[in-house]
């Protein structure tokens, strides 16, 4: 043997713990994480944490300020907003969530396929482009008007315009990974389209689809609140921190809070998400936090 | 006469916010003299760029300087404000780094910003038909033909060698005392790097002016030092004048440095009998982009009518500059790509217009080492689920794949306990072997090496060659060995084929084409290649 052996370097252990550590020790991550689990345990338990019945009216007790029985008070139809806000919660994130996953997998996939294969890629992309062109507004109400005011229908009215933008992110990352030597040389390895995909560029189109998810998840939210606030959001008697906001529009002067509340959880949760985004983006793609830092 | 232009003395760089105190150079003594150059020669990670940027006073955060000093015509650097610092860049010292089209402002025609710069270091205004004598005056004196009209060209329009004039026509505008070139011709074609050689060994000269010139390429240094400075890890191992360290080099380290170099030619090439060919390449005709609806569109040919045998066991180099179509031959006989005409007949099946499908089972024969060791691996996969992939691809099960691929990492020298390990912790030479792993992991008859040694170290580079070698005659492989290099290529080679723009304008046995080139541009390959008449 005339080439000298090499040897390895110390081994560094990479694992799903060491990952974990490093998202715990990322502030920016640990805030956003925090305010998402804190507000998915309010949700969850939502039916432990309540007080008053959300949904039950009591005239007589129009527009408290808190009390021991109202923590928060009540809105003008008597009905108790801290238990409204909890329940609101599981509208918001259930919107934030389901909205980012369908934009994420079938934004993804398009945009996969686009990527992939040449001659789809025109069409599709065409398409994706007309889908642009359609105010998301407006979409919305039209899409809701049609089918009725649902937790489903307005997941799907906030989801599709997050599809096309999805799509052209994903096939440009993809369009740059598939010419890397790597994919290259499993080609020469006779591997299959398919694997290729799985094995070889999905892993690696990963890291910008994650930060994108947290960026649609917060503004789903944002959607379905304005959706709500204009009245052709959830149904009035499912309490979402939109149309609580929306029926306090009348009776800010007198009680701010009813409006101050909700708004306040919006914000936070908004934050938290996008906190949570910019903390992964940093980790995931060191190279671009330095540049949007503005100093090198 | 020649006082010292620049004297560093001492210098230390520490990494600030490191618990160890790590030093990332120790000690550092260099003086460039006026009307020298003193090359700085080490490989990655020596600590010669960092050395460099001390003296710019552009330490990247992180990077201070905590002892020596570094004196520029007397003038303390280290410690002098970012303002004079900026002023001393530019007007007493110029720059010019390795990419010049990233050093260019592409919006910004090269008369601008060149006027830019007369205007930052003036206190007054100038009118602009002075600006315009000084620019010109400035592009003519490197050499550059019709300055007048690349006054008004964007950096895109001009080439590789142009920029790299224009350069360093910016970095000697304001007249500095001091230059330093930091790699400015890696990214060249040898015969560009030849010519922009010779322009700064005479402004050297015209202008007194002294160079401290950081290369990884003693082949550069040859032709150009007078002093030169070896460094390795952090720490200058030899220095001396040019004659003394590359004739009688007294430390090992410098020893083997110059040894690694690529010397051309081995010293017994003997001649290979033919033996059958594995694969044979006929009129390989590759077109870029098509004609429009109406005609319009450009079409480049990248490779015409190329046409060649590979016979087993055998290494076949091909040489040719950037553009010339090689890595588009590569790319289409290893079939990454369909060629537009002609046929490519490996072991008696032409793949050339084969579909995908039936393509598949003849990948195993022909496998590709790619250039860069950094791109090749998946970052995602561990190194053994990237080895064993081919192997599984073509019947084998995982078990008996592992087992293949172990004995595969001893073949190319590297330990057989790193298949768990991820690609991020292995150095550019590691990662180049265990590529090699990979692509004879597939039991392949033909290995394609497109520019496999380009990027790593010399004395890596030196150490792959010899590996490429070792497997042609333990396991019969024959090779397509593409490089810019004609003297890597002569290292290694049983037969050359120049390329030029698409073209096979000269081929045969490696002693004829370096004892007798023909070609007018093998002529010029010969004659560009660093470092020839001291080395050979």
């Amino acid at each position: 043997m005339t080439a000298t052996t090499v040897i390895a370097p110390a081994s560094s252990p990479v694992g799903i713990w060491t990952f974990v550590g490093k998202l715990l020790r990322n502030k920016t991550i640990l805030f956003g994480l925090g305010v998402l689990v804190l507000l998915a345990l309010v949700a969850i338990f939502a039916n432990v944490l309540w007080t008053v019945d959300p949904a039950a009216l009591k005239p007589r007790l129009r527009l408290r300020p808190p009390s021991a029985v109202n923590w928060l008070g009540t809105d003008n139809l008597g009905r108790d907003i801290w238990s409204r806000l909890i329940y609101g919660s599981r509208v918001s994130l259930i919107v934030g969530a389901v909205v980012a996953i369908i934009a994420v997998i079938a934004g993804g996939a398009l945009g996969l396929i686009a990527g992939m294969v040449r001659w789809i890629d025109n069409v599709l992309m065409r398409m994706m482009d007309g889908m642009m062109a359609i105010p998301a507004i407006l979409l919305a109400i039209a899409l809701i008007g049609g089918l009725g005011a649902n937790l489903v229908t307005i997941c799907i009215a906030i989801a599709i315009p997050e599809i096309p933008r999805v799509a052209r992110m994903v096939r440009s990352v993809v369009l740059t990974v598939r010419e890397e030597a790597y994919v290259e040389a499993a080609v020469s390895m006779g591997t299959r389209l398919p694997v290729l995909v799985i094995r070889h560029i999905v892993p690696n189109i990963l890291a910008p689809l994650i930060v994108q998810a947290t960026y649609i998840a917060s503004s789903a939210i944002l959607i379905e609140a304005s959706l709500s606030f204009l009245g052709i959001g959830m149904p009035d008697e499912i309490p979402s921190w939109g149309n609580m906001m929306a029926d306090a529009r009348l009776y800010f002067q007198v009680r701010p809070g009813l409006m101050l509340f909700p708004g306040i959880c919006i914000a936070l949760t908004v934050l938290g998400i996008n906190r949570l985004g910019e903390g992964l983006r940093d980790m995931l793609d060191p190279r671009l936090a330095r540049s949007v830092g503005g100093v090198k | 006469m020649s006082g010292a232009v620049l004297k560093v003395a001492g210098l230390t760089v520490e990494l600030t916010h490191d618990a160890d105190g790590r030093r990332i150079v120790r000690d550092i003594d260099v003086t460039v003299p006026r009307g020298q150059i003193v090359c700085v020669v080490g490989e990655s990670g020596s600590g010669k760029s960092v050395t460099a940027f001390s003296v710019m006073g552009l330490l990247p955060q992180g990077l201070k300087p905590v002892a020596g000093s570094i004196k520029l015509l007397g003038e303390e650097l280290i410690g002098a404000t970012s303002d004079r610092m900026r002023e001393l860049r530019g007007s007493r010292i110029g720059m010019i780094f390795q990419e010049p089209m990233t050093a260019l402002n592409p919006v910004m025609t090269v008369r601008e910003q060149l006027a830019e710069l007369i205007e930052w270091h003036s206190e007054k205004r100038h009118p602009k038909a002075e600006v315009d004598k000084r620019v010109l005056a400035a592009l003519e004196d490197m050499l550059l033909p019709n300055a007048a009209q690349m006054m008004h060209a964007y950096p895109h329009q001009l080439s590789g060698g142009q920029r790299q004039r224009v350069m360093i026509a910016m970095a000697m505008l304001l007249e500095p005392i001091l230059l330093i070139a930091d790699e400015p011709t890696t990214a060249l074609d040898v015969t560009t790097q030849k010519q922009i050689l010779v322009l700064i060994k005479d402004l050297v000269k015209r202008k007194n002016i002294g160079v401290l010139f950081i290369t990884h390429d003693f082949g550069v240094v040859a032709d150009i030092a007078d002093q030169v400075v070896v460094m390795q890890k952090g720490v200058v191992v030899e220095s001396g004048s040019a004659d003394a360290v590359l004739k009688n080099p007294a430390q090992p380290y410098t020893r083997l440095l110059i040894e690694s170099v690529p010397k051309g030619i081995r010293k017994s090439a003997e001649m290979r009998e033919s033996s059958p060919a594995v694969l044979e390449v006929k009129a390989l005709k590759m077109t870029y982009g098509h004609r429009g609806f109406f005609g319009r569109g450009r079409v480049t040919l990248a490779v015409k009518e190329a046409a060649f045998t590979l016979g087993r066991g055998e290494i076949l180099g091909v040489v040719g500059e950037s553009g010339s179509g090689k890595s588009t031959l590569a790319r289409c006989v290893s079939r990454l790509m369909k060629p537009t005409g002609g046929q490519i007949s490996l072991l008696g099946t032409d793949i050339a217009r084969a579909s995908n499908e039936t393509l598949r089972p003849h990948r195993r024969y022909i496998q590709v080492v790619f250039q860069d060791p950094y791109r090749s691996l998946n970052p995602r996969l561990s190194v053994g689920q990237s080895l064993i992939e081919g192997v599984v691809n073509f019947g084998a099960t995982p078990e008996a794949a592992r087992a293949r691929v172990a004995t595969l990492l001893e073949l190319v020298g590297m330990d057989t306990q790193i298949l768990d390990r991820f690609p991020h912790e292995f150095s550019g030479g590691q990662r180049q072997r265990i590529c090699i792993a990979r692509a004879l992991a597939s039991e392949p008859q033909i290995l394609i090496a497109d520019e496999a040694v380009s990027a790593l170290d010399v004395t890596v580079q030196a150490q792959v060659l010899k590996l490429f070698a070792d497997l042609r005659s333990r396991l019969g492989l024959a090779m397509l060995f593409i490089t810019h290099d004609l003297r890597v290529a002569g290292e290694l080679c049983d037969r050359i084929m120049v390329m030029k723009s698409g073209e096979i304008v000269e081929s045969g046995p490696t002693a004829d084409i370096f004892g007798n080139p023909q070609h007018p541009y093998t002529q010029a390959l010969f004659s560009a290649a660093p470092g020839r008449e001291r080395f050979q």
